[in-house]
C-alpha cells in the first residue's frame, strides 16, 4: 500500500487502433527505466468502419468498447488513458522550413534559437478546415551547409530547420478522437497509422538508409517514406484487402463473406497451371449452393487490384522523385501483406528490394510477435513510450492525492 | 521368431463362445487383411476370417476360420459369381446365424467385385441386423485394371450395403496403389494396403469397444461414413493414414509422419473432405494432455478446417509411445475416377490384365496423349451434366456499356486517382474477362 509513494512505479500505455477490419488494443507496461514490457492484446471485429473511416458511429462505438473491455480482462488492468492511430485519405503531408538568426554575440546556437523555430514551424498557416497532427522534425541546417539534429554548440549566423508537417481535415480526424473519448477514455495522444507501423517495423539504421513502409490494411493502405532518420513522404491510400475481396466478391458473384472466405484459402497473386489447381470447390452452406471457381480467375482479378495499389505508390514515389533517396527496402507490412504473392509482385514493381517487414522484438507477450496485422499498434506503443519519457504524467503530491482518491473510492467512501 | 501355428483342419468356433466384438473378414481379401492383422502382432482374438475358397482359409495364420459351402462347391471358390456366393451363403445360413450369436459389435472387412465378399456380404449385414448388433463394412474397391464388370458387381454390392449396414467405409484400392508408382514389389505394396485396412478396422474395434480415454458411438462412425448434409446421395469415399512414434519428441513426430502419407497429399482431397477420425493410441503413461496436444497440433497441421472426431486408446504393454490413425471420408467420387484413368493411362500393358475388353485399351491410347487435366475436366463433365449446364459453359461478358458497380463502397465517398474511381473492381475497369 505505500508503494503509491514511490515515485518508481511502472505505469501503463495503452494504444488503440480502429481498423476496417478489426479494432486493436495492445497494453504494455512502462517501467520506470523507460523499457516497454507488452503484457497482451485486445481484439474485436469492428462494424460500421469503411476505408478507415468511421461510417456507423454508434457500430464502431460498440465494437471499440468490446476491444477495450477484452484488454481490460486479459491484462487485469483498468484503462483510463489511450493514443489512438488514426489514418484516412485525407491526411496529407509537406516539407516546411523555418529560419531564424542568432543574435547572441558568438552566434552560439542554443535552446532558444531552437524554441523559436519551433514555434515558428506551429504558427504555419494552415486552411481553417486543417488540423496538424505531427510536426517532425527533419533536420537542423546551419551556415556551413551542415545537417544535423543536434545544433547546440555549434555557431552559425542563421540557423535554418526543416519540419514535416501532417495535417488532415478537423471534422474527420476529431470524429474518430471523439468516438474513443465518448466511451470515456481520455485520448492522450494520436499519431499517424503509417508513422505508428514505421516504429515497429523500421530500425534505426533503417531509417538512417532510407526505407519505404507500405501497410497494407484492409480499408487503407498507408506508406511513409525515411531518409536520414527522418521522415520525407507520407501518404494513404482509401484501397485495401476489402476492395480485393470486393472485386471477387462482384466478379465471382459470391457473397463478401464467402469472397474473403476464398481469398485466405486460396487466393494467389500468380496463378500457374503446373503448380495449381484448375478450379477449386466451395462446398455448399445454408442457403449457398456449392460452386466451382477458376483459380486462374481469382488470381486475375486478385492481381489486377495488388498490382493498381503498388503502381499508386510507385508513381507517387517517382513524381515526388523518392526513388533515389530510398538506399534500403520496401518493407510490407500489415494484415492485407498476407496475399499470396505479394513480395514477388512488389519486387517486380519497384527499383529496391522488397521484403516482409518483420517486427522489431518486443519483450512481453510473445503470442503476437509474428503478426503483421498487429505492427501499427505495437509501433503505437513505441510511440507512446517515447511521448511519455519526454513529458511524463504529473507526480508528486498531486499523484498521491489523485491515489488516495483512487483508493478510497474503490472502498466507497466517494 | 514368432511361429504360427497353421491348423491343417478348419477350425470352426464354436457356436456361442464369442466375445460379441468380431472382427471379420470376407473373400480372399478380407483374409489377407486379417491375415497382416496377425502377422504385425496386432492380436488374434476375436478375428473370424470367412470363405469359399479352401487353399485361402487354410493358408490364413487367424484362428477362427469358417469355409461356406464345403458339401456342395468342396472349397473351390466362389469363382467372382456373387450369386452362387449368395446362394452358399444361404444354404449354411443357420449354422452362421448359430455361430455369431450374442455378437454385439462386427466389424467385417472385404474387397468388393468378387463372388464371395460381393455375394454374403449383405446377407451376412442382415444376419447381424436380426441378431441385433451393430455391424461397420469396411470395404475396398477392385482395382481400375480388373475391369468393368467387376467394378459394378461392387457398386451395385456397396449400394446395398449402404441401405442396410449401419455405416460403411469404403476405401478405393486403386489409391491405395497410387502413391506407389515406382515399381515396387507386387507383395510390398500388398502388405502396405492390407495393412492400412487392417488398421482401420483394428482402429474402428477398439475406439468402439474399448473405454479408453475417450471412446466412439456407433453415432460418431456414422457421421463419419455419410454425409448428412447432402440429400441422399451417400457417395463418400474414405482415405486412411497411419503413424507410429516413440521418444520424446513423439507428438510432432506421429502428426508430422501422419500427414506426410502419400494417400494424403492431394490438396483437392482435403478441400472436399467432410469429417476426419483422428485415433490416438498412446502407451500406459499417456496423459490427457499429451492427447489434447496431438489434436492441437493435428489441427494446426492441417490444410483446412474440419470436423475432427477423436478416439483415444492406452496400449497398457507399452511406454513413451503414440500411433495416429487417420481416416478421412469426403465426396472424392470425381478425384477418385480421375486418378483411375491416369493410372490406366500409365499402367497399360504392364499390368492390365485379361479382362479389360480390348477396345477399352485402345480408347486410353488415345486419351494418353491429351494432357492430365483435360482428361479429368471430361469426367467431371460426364458426371455432373447439370454442372457443366450451370458453370461452365457460359462466359462472363464485360457489361461496357453499363454502369461498374461499387459493390459494399456504393454509400461512401468515391476515391480517386487518375480519373479512375478505386472502388469500382480494378478488372472490371481495365477490361479483363474472367471465366466464372
Amino acid at each position: 500500500m505505500f508503494s503509491i509513494f514511490n515515485k518508481n512505479e511502472s505505469e501503463i500505455v495503452v494504444a488503440l487502433e480502429v481498423g476496417t477490419s478489426k479494432v486493436t488494443v495492445a497494453v504494455a507496461e512502462l517501467r520506470p527505466d523507460g523499457t516497454l514490457f507488452l503484457i497482451d492484446v485486445g481484439e474485436s471485429e469492428s462494424s460500421g468502419i469503411r476505408k478507415g473511416e468511421i461510417v456507423d458511429y454508434d457500430q464502431a462505438q460498440k465494437s471499440i468498447r468490446t476491444a477495450l473491455e477484452m484488454a481490460e480482462k486479459r491484462t487485469d488492468s483498468e484503462i483510463g488513458e489511450v493514443f489512438v492511430a488514426l489514418t484516412g485519405p485525407h491526411i496529407k503531408s509537406r516539407t516546411v522550413r523555418v529560419k531564424t538568426n542568432c543574435d547572441n554575440e558568438d552566434n552560439v546556437i542554443s535552446y532558444e534559437q531552437l524554441e523559436e523555430l519551433k514555434n515558428d514551424v506551429e504558427e504555419t498557416p494552415m486552411p481553417a478546415d486543417q488540423l496538424v497532427m505531427h510536426e517532425l522534425l527533419q533536420q537542423y541546417h546551419l551556415d556551413s551547409g551542415l545537417a544535423t539534429t543536434e545544433p547546440i554548440g555549434h555557431s552559425s549566423q542563421t540557423l535554418e530547420a526543416s519540419y514535416h508537417i501532417v495535417h488532415g481535415m478537423k471534422t474527420r480526424l476529431e470524429t474518430s478522437a471523439r468516438c474513443v473519448a465518448d466511451l470515456g477514455v481520455v485520448v492522450q495522444g494520436c499519431a499517424l497509422s503509417s508513422y505508428a507501423t514505421a516504429q515497429a517495423v523500421l530500425s534505426v539504421e533503417q531509417k538512417d538508409l532510407g526505407s519505404v513502409c507500405i501497410n497494407l490494411g484492409a480499408g487503407v493502405t498507408d506508406y511513409i517514406v525515411y531518409n536520414g532518420g527522418a521522415v520525407i513522404h507520407t501518404g494513404v491510400i482509401a484501397v485495401g484487402g476489402d476492395h480485393m475481396t470486393q472485386d471477387i466478391s462482384l466478379g465471382l458473384k459470391l457473397p463478401f463473406n464467402r469472397a474473403e472466405e476464398l481469398k485466405k484459402l486460396h487466393g494467389q497473386l500468380f496463378y500457374s497451371a503446373e503448380n495449381h489447381p484448375e478450379k477449386v470447390v466451395l462446398d455448399r452452406q445454408i442457403n449457398e449452393d456449392e460452386r466451382i471457381i477458376y483459380l486462374q480467375s481469382l488470381s486475375q482479378i486478385m492481381m489486377a487490384r495488388q498490382r493498381e495499389i503498388l503502381e499508386i505508390i510507385n508513381d507517387d514515389l517517382k513524381e515526388n522523385d523518392l526513388w533515389s533517396l530510398v538506399s534500403g527496402n520496401v518493407f510490407l507490412t500489415g494484415g492485407a501483406s498476407r496475399v499470396r504473392g505479394l513480395q514477388e509482385m512488389a519486387r517486380q514493381l519497384f527499383p529496391v528490394p522488397v521484403q516482409l517487414a518483420h517486427e522489431l522484438t518486443f519483450e512481453g507477450d510473445q503470442t503476437y510477435s509474428k503478426r503483421p496485422d498487429l505492427s501499427t499498434v505495437l509501433g503505437l506503443l513505441r510511440y507512446a513510450q517515447r511521448i511519455r519519457i519526454s513529458a511524463p504524467r504529473p507526480k508528486g503530491w498531486r499523484k498521491v492525492r489523485e491515489s488516495f482518491k483512487d483508493l478510497l473510492g474503490t472502498v466507497g467512501l466517494f | 521368431m514368432i511361429e504360427f501355428k497353421q491348423n491343417s483342419t478348419l477350425h470352426i468356433p464354436e457356436a456361442g463362445d464369442a466375445c460379441g466384438q468380431w472382427i471379420i473378414g470376407v473373400g480372399s481379401s478380407g483374409v489377407n487383411i486379417l491375415d497382416q492383422l496377425v502377422l504385425e502382432n496386432e492380436g488374434s482374438r476375436d478375428l473370424l476370417v470367412i470363405d469359399t475358397d479352401e487353399a485361402a482359409i487354410r493358408g490364413s495364420v487367424v484362428v477362427d476360420k469358417y469355409l461356406i459351402g464345403q458339401q456342395i462347391i468342396r472349397g473351390m471358390g466362389a469363382g467372382g459369381d456373387p450369386e452362387l456366393g449368395r446362394q452358399l451363403f444361404q444354404a449354411d445360413i443357420s449354422k452362421i446365424r448359430e455361430l455369431l450369436k450374442g455378437t454385439r459389435l462386427a466389424v467385417i472387412v472385404a474387397g468388393l467385385g468378387g463372388g464371395t465378399a460381393s455375394g454374403i456380404l449383405p446377407d451376412l449385414v442382415d444376419v447381424f441386423k436380426e441378431l441385433g448388433a451393430a455391424t461397420v463394412v469396411v470395404t475396398a474397391m477392385p482395382f481400375a485394371f480388373e475391369g468393368k464388370r467387376r467394378k459394378q458387381q461392387a457398386e451395385l454390392t456397396l449400394e446395398k450395403l449402404r441401405k442396410s449396414s449401419d455405416a460403411v467405409l469404403c476405401f478405393c484400392n486403386q489409391n491405395i496403389v497410387k502413391p506407389l508408382e515406382e515399381p515396387l514389389d507386387l507383395r510390398v505394396s500388398f502388405t502396405q494396403m492390407n495393412s492400412l485396412l487392417a488398421k482401420v478396422a483394428l482402429t474402428l474395434r477398439h475406439s468402439m469397444t474399448q473405454r479408453g480415454l475417450t471412446h466412439l458411438n456407433l453415432a460418431d462412425i456414422r457421421q463419419l461414413a455419410h454425409d448428412q448434409s447432402v440429400d441422399g446421395s451417400e457417395q463418400l469415399l474414405c482415405r486412411a493414414a497411419f503413424a507410429r512414434a516413440e521418444g520424446d519428441y513423439r507428438v510432432e513426430e506421429v502428426v508430422e509422419h501422419v500427414l506426410a502419407s502419400p494417400l494424403l497429399q492431394d490438396e483437392r482431397l482435403w478441400v472436399r473432405s467432410h469429417t476426419l477420425m483422428a485415433s490416438v493410441t498412446g502407451g500406459a503413461d499417456m496423459s490427457m494432455s499429451e492427447l489434447q496436444s496431438v489434436i492441437e497440433t493435428l489441427k494446426k497441421q492441417l490444410p483446412v478446417e474440419i470436423p475432427i472426431i477423436t478416439a483415444a486408446q492406452v496400449n497398457q504393454s507399452k511406454r513413451h509411445y503414440l500411433e495416429l490413425t487417420l481416416i478421412l471420408s469426403g465426396d472424392m467420387v470425381e478425384f477418385e475416377q480421375c486418378d483411375v484413368v491416369r493410372k490406366i493411362e500409365k499402367e497399360q500393358g504392364s499390368l492390365i490384365l485379361a479382362e479389360v475388353p480390348e477396345e477399352e485399351v485402345m480408347h486410353q491410347q488415345v486419351t494418353e496423349a491429351e494432357p492430365q487435366f483435360e482428361a479429368f475436366a471430361a469426367i467431371w463433365d460426364s458426371t455432373k451434366p447439370v454442372r457443366t449446364e450451370k458453370y461452365f459453359s457460359r462466359q462472363e461478358e464485360l457489361p461496357l456499356d453499363k454502369k461498374i458497380p461499387r459493390g459494399r463502397f456504393e454509400k461512401s465517398a468515391p476515391t480517386m486517382w487518375k480519373d479512375q474511381d478505386l472502388d469500382q473492381p480494378t478488372f472490371m475497369r481495365k477490361g479483363i474477362k474472367v471465366k466464372i
